[in-house]
């Protein structure tokens, strides 16, 4: 971790004067700031800023539930939760995975349940369950999943490393493993930027039906 | 300065602006380039001071200045004279302003507005020497000057300068064949006196128009006075109008989903008072019983008479018929007690007891709970009524509001007009434009980003199309014809913009993906008079479409009404046998037939006498259709619609999805991966389409490909090309890139949609050799790239090779 000053006045003394010795009374601190010339103040507010300690907040993620497991998905990147149920419009020429479109603000978005996508199973492709409103470039896709559970914190280094052994991985089909980025708990934590994009290619690119 | 100068002739601003040029001592600025003019009063002048001044500052300085070089352009270009020569002086005063704003935007880093004052600088000089008609000159400046106005206002808007109005200006410069800055002279000749008089009328017209009416609803008033008059409308109060009349739209779907939850309460109101009836005879017969065993316990009750008339014959009634009668809310009469004395009352009063009080008081509450109830109902229905009109109004107003965003097409013609004008008199041709349905009206934000790409297709088109049409031989002085007809077709415009003769090739490209943005389409095709017709069809507006409510299976869909003759029943309502639309949509299996039972869909003339069968014909909705997310998009799926139970309904471009099929079914039968249908003599003789203009490469090519054993079919166009591409398909197209009709791009970019195409391979074979041209034919789906000159044994390895992937 970085050390970063503990007050404004130590950065300051060690910025501006260099060898003398520190001075921690306020009195002093102003008197030198009326000294100094504009350019000279702006540059020791623009050094200033640059030490200002940015407190690193781990991202929150949502647990989702589904039928085979759990997988984490960030919050950041969600726009709603909608319970069921939920009025899905079948269109033609889609992956398995999509059971159709909805209404979603005005808009109409695709419709993805996540366990299908994620296993590659097309036995039971749902229509039911919590709809996850997930922001992907500039518009929304729903995802579907059973349940969702409690928002965990977790920071960057928290999340185990994908191992495809890994028990909490087998029921993900081989070819999405790609787009799981760590395991908390037996959860795989998503790259929904990966998820996401890979689904709306998949959903464009089925469209050449004919 | 010149010695004709006049300054009498001048106007006061005009004397103004050449003091200033005096004054700035300016020397040498008809020679001098854009890098030379460093002056030693600039050099020399303080530094400090202009250190105090911050880049934003710069800005706003020269902004102001160029926005007063302009102003100053604009307004000597009004003040010009439309002569045969224009007024030098003037001309000279416009020339430096031109150079001033050359100087100072080459200065900032604004290259393109230096190189928009350059060509302007340039561009008097050839008017001066008279190389450049006088008002194909004033026209071209005034777009000159519009080009400086939009590049600075983008400089004003985003802090830097787009380059947009240099490359359409640049694109006109080629368009009107006017060559700057070289010592060449431009090709564009002057007419005769007769051509230079029409001609000036017509543009004389169309810049009155365009100085008197920006909305350029001016002319169109003019040929149709009987048009109702326009009023001016603040856009900011009209944009509040569209905001406020959707938000009032959008509240139906609530307003009708809050409906529904009441109509739902009511029925659950209903409900609980039909159970509180049960309770209430329940509760009297449980009452009524547990008096019933103190006259069992008393013999005497049998005989002895009960205190009150009404009682005894209830009573001998229950004893006649088995059932035991109560009077609501009344008193029964109580059996007397053994230790009670036979106390008659003479005057048969009622005595009540607590519980028939109660009794009493929860029959009335009972009442009145239902007379509330059915006040409710009465007032719900009521209010179901109003709000079905006030949704119906929301409606009406919203349509109301899109109209007065529809403008007629005749607002875009005049600058049609005017660029056929100017190419038709800069190629000394004759040209003659003739329009039809000019008042068909569409929504003003289309026309506005149609009205370039139009607009850009006349220009490209006519650009190189003297050189591409055939010799006429005696018949040269036969005008050729251009056309336009706009058509509406439900929520749709068809626009047809034809020419009689073949045009340059170039111009899919830039109007197909401004029509893909509008949701539209372009299809090109040979007309009647054997030239090249391009067919576009865009949307109205953005309003509500009028549409058929279907169900095919689980999908609930919507079709234009514009796209339906009627409906009809039965497998042989139309001409041919009816299509099934689940098959179509791609949702039903292809062994499906049609029922007898399902009504059908009889499709508007134009589309083949073709029917469509749906399962089912639920009704007609009107709603707003938004196009859909590029992912989600179909090919046949026009957009989406939501209605007030926040259901998604797709709308069906019924056209468009029988295309799609059609094309399907060609791509089964012709595709010869799909299919084992290719003979051996195509296997062993494979066919190649030749592609190009020239005559001696088709010639010396098909020699070539004769002799080593290949089938080849000649196209002298794109156009041409395409045709026989789609009549008899070969494997291998080899194709050149400049071509007349349509070129080598345009070509590529129309056969990705046609999915029968997809099979063949291409080899461009060009004398572009730039990686540029190289790396925009593979993006648009060519296989190989060779260029010209190419050695006969290198394109028979390519198509080897090719052919053997």
């Amino acid at each position: 971790m970085k050390d970063y000053p503990t007050s404004i006045s130590t950065s300051f003394d060690h910025s501006l004067s260099g060898s003398e010795p520190p001075s921690n009374s306020a009195a002093d601190q102003s008197r030198k700031l009326e000294q100094l010339r504009d350019d000279e103040f702006w540059e020791y507010a623009r050094k200033l800023a640059e030490l200002t300690p940015v407190v690193e907040q781990p991202e929150e993620y949502l647990t989702c539930t589904l039928s085979q497991g759990q997988c984490l998905i960030p919050l950041a990147s969600l726009h709603e939760v909608v319970r069921s149920p939920h009025r899905i419009a079948p269109l033609p020429a889609v992956p398995v995975w999509m059971p159709g479109v909805l209404a979603w603000r005005g808009e109409t978005i695709a419709v993805v349940d996540l366990e299908t996508y994620l296993t590659g199973s097309t036995l039971d492709i749902s229509r039911d369950g919590m709809l996850l409103i997930a922001k992907y470039a500039d518009f929304a896709i729903g995802l579907l999943v059973s349940a969702i559970g409690m928002a965990v914190p977790l920071s960057a280094e928290g999340s185990l490393p994908v191992n495809r052994d890994h028990p909490a991985v087998a029921w993900c089909h081989p070819a999405r493993t790609g787009y799981i980025k760590g395991i908390q708990d037996q959860a795989l934590v998503l790259n929904v930027d990966l998820v996401l994009g890979d689904m709306v290619q998949e959903i464009g690119s089925a469209a050449s039906y004919g | 300065m010149d010695d004709s100068f006049n300054q009498n002739e001048l106007s006061a601003e005009d004397l103004a602006i050449l003091q200033a040029f005096d004054a700035m001592e300016m020397v040498g600025w008809e020679t001098g380039s854009p890098g030379s003019e460093t002056h030693d009063d600039i050099a020399t002048s303080p530094l400090a001071e202009q250190d105090i001044l911050s880049p934003d500052d710069m800005l706003s300085l020269f902004v102001g200045e160029v926005n007063e070089d302009i102003t100053k352009i604009r307004h000597a270009l009004q003040n010009l004279d439309m002569d045969e020569t224009l007024d030098r002086e003037r001309l000279q005063v416009l020339q430096r302003a031109a150079h001033k704003i050359k100087g100072t935007a080459g200065a900032i880093g604004c290259t393109s507005m230096s190189s928009i004052a350059q060509h302007m600088e340039e561009l008097i000089k050839v008017i001066i020497q008279g190389a450049v008609v006088p008002f194909v000159g004033l026209n071209v400046l005034m777009q000159t000057a519009q080009a400086l106005e939009m590049t600075l206002k983008s400089v004003v808007t985003y802090g830097h300068e787009s380059s947009a109005p240099l490359a359409e200006l640049e694109a006109e410069y080629k368009a009107l064949n006017i060559v700057l800055g070289s010592d060449s002279q431009p090709a564009s000749v002057p007419l005769d006196d007769e051509e230079l008089s029409s001609v000036r009328i017509a543009f004389k017209a169309a810049w009155e128009e365009e100085r008197t009416s920006p909305a350029g609803s001016l002319k169109a008033r003019q040929e149709h006075p009987s048009a109702t008059p326009f009023v001016r409308v603040d856009v900011r109060h009209f944009e509040r109008l569209v905001l406020h009349s959707e938000q009032l739209t959008d509240l139906s779907a609530p307003l009708q989903n809050a409906q529904a939850e009441v109509e739902k309460s009511l029925q659950e109101l209903h409900v609980a008072q039909t159970r509180l009836h049960q309770l209430e005879n329940m509760l009297s017969n449980a009452l009524s019983q547990n008096m019933q065993p103190k006259k069992a316990s008393s013999p005497a009750n049998e005989e002895r008479p009960t205190s009150s008339l009404v009682a005894r014959i209830l009573h001998e009634s229950a004893l006649l018929s088995g059932h035991n009668y109560q009077r609501k809310g009344k008193k029964t009469a109580r059996p007397l007690q053994a230790n009670e004395s036979v106390n008659w009352d003479a005057l048969e009063m009622d005595n009540y007891t607590k519980n028939d009080v109660l009794m009493h008081a929860f029959n009335e509450a009972i009442a009145d709970v239902a007379t509330a109830s059915a006040q409710l109902r009465l007032a719900f229905d009521q209010l179901h009524r109003l709000t079905s009109k006030h949704i119906d109004q929301a409606n009406n107003v919203r349509n109301d509001t899109l109209l007065l965003r529809l403008a007629p097409i005749s607002t875009l013609l005049a600058r049609i007009e005017r660029a056929i004008t100017m190419s038709a008199s800069a190629q000394q041709r004759q040209i003659q434009f003739v329009v039809e349905g000019e008042t068909t009206e569409i929504d003003q934000d289309i026309l506005e980003e149609l009205k370039h790409p139009l607009l850009q297709l006349v220009r490209t088109c006519l650009a190189s199309s003297s050189e591409a049409a055939p010799s006429r031989g005696e018949d040269d002085t036969v005008a050729d014809r251009i056309w336009l007809y706009a058509r509406p077709v439900g929520n749709e415009v068809t626009i047809e913009l034809g020419f009689s003769q073949a045009v340059g090739g170039g111009a899919i490209e830039g109007v197909q993906a401004a029509l893909h943005h509008l949701h539209g389409s372009v299809s090109v095709g040979r007309n009647l008079e054997g030239g090249i017709s391009f067919h576009l069809r865009l949307p109205r507006s953005q309003g509500a479409v009028q549409s058929l409510l279907v169900r095919v299976g689980d999908y609930r869909l919507m079709v234009p009404f514009s796209q339906v003759q009627r409906i009809g029943y039965g497998v042989q309502a139309g001409a041919q046998p009816a299509l099934v639309l689940g098959i179509l949509l791609g949702c039903a299996d292809d062994q499906v037939t049609p029922e007898a039972t399902h009504p059908v869909l009889v499709l508007q003339p134009g589309a083949l006498e073709r029917t469509v069968q749906v399962d089912e014909v639920l009704g007609e909705v009107e709603l707003v259709v938004k196009p859909l997310a590029p992912h989600v998009q179909r090919p046949g799926i026009a957009g989406a619609a939501i209605d007030g139970m926040g259901n998604v309904l797709l709308m069906v471009d019924i056209f468009e999805l029988i295309r799609h099929y059609d094309t399907h079914q060609r791509v089964l039968k012709t595709n010869p991966l799909l299919h084992e249908s290719t003979s051996t003599t195509e296997k062993v003789h494979p066919t190649v389409l030749i592609a190009d203009d020239s005559v001696y490469i088709r010639r010396s090519l098909q020699q070539t490909l004769n002799h080593a054993g290949y089938r080849v079919l000649e196209a002298r166009d794109g156009m041409e090309a395409l045709e026989i591409l789609l009549s008899k398909p070969p494997q291998v197209l080899v194709l050149d890139l400049e071509m007349p009709n349509l070129n080598g791009y345009d070509l590529l970019s129309i056969m990705h949609t046609h999915a029968e195409l997809a099979h063949v391979k291409i080899i461009m074979l060009t004398s572009r050799s730039s990686e540029k041209h190289k790396g925009r034919a593979f993006e648009l789906g060519a296989h190989g790239y060779l260029t010209k000159p190419c050695a006969p044994e290198t394109l028979l390895e390519a198509l080897k090779s090719l052919l053997t992937r």
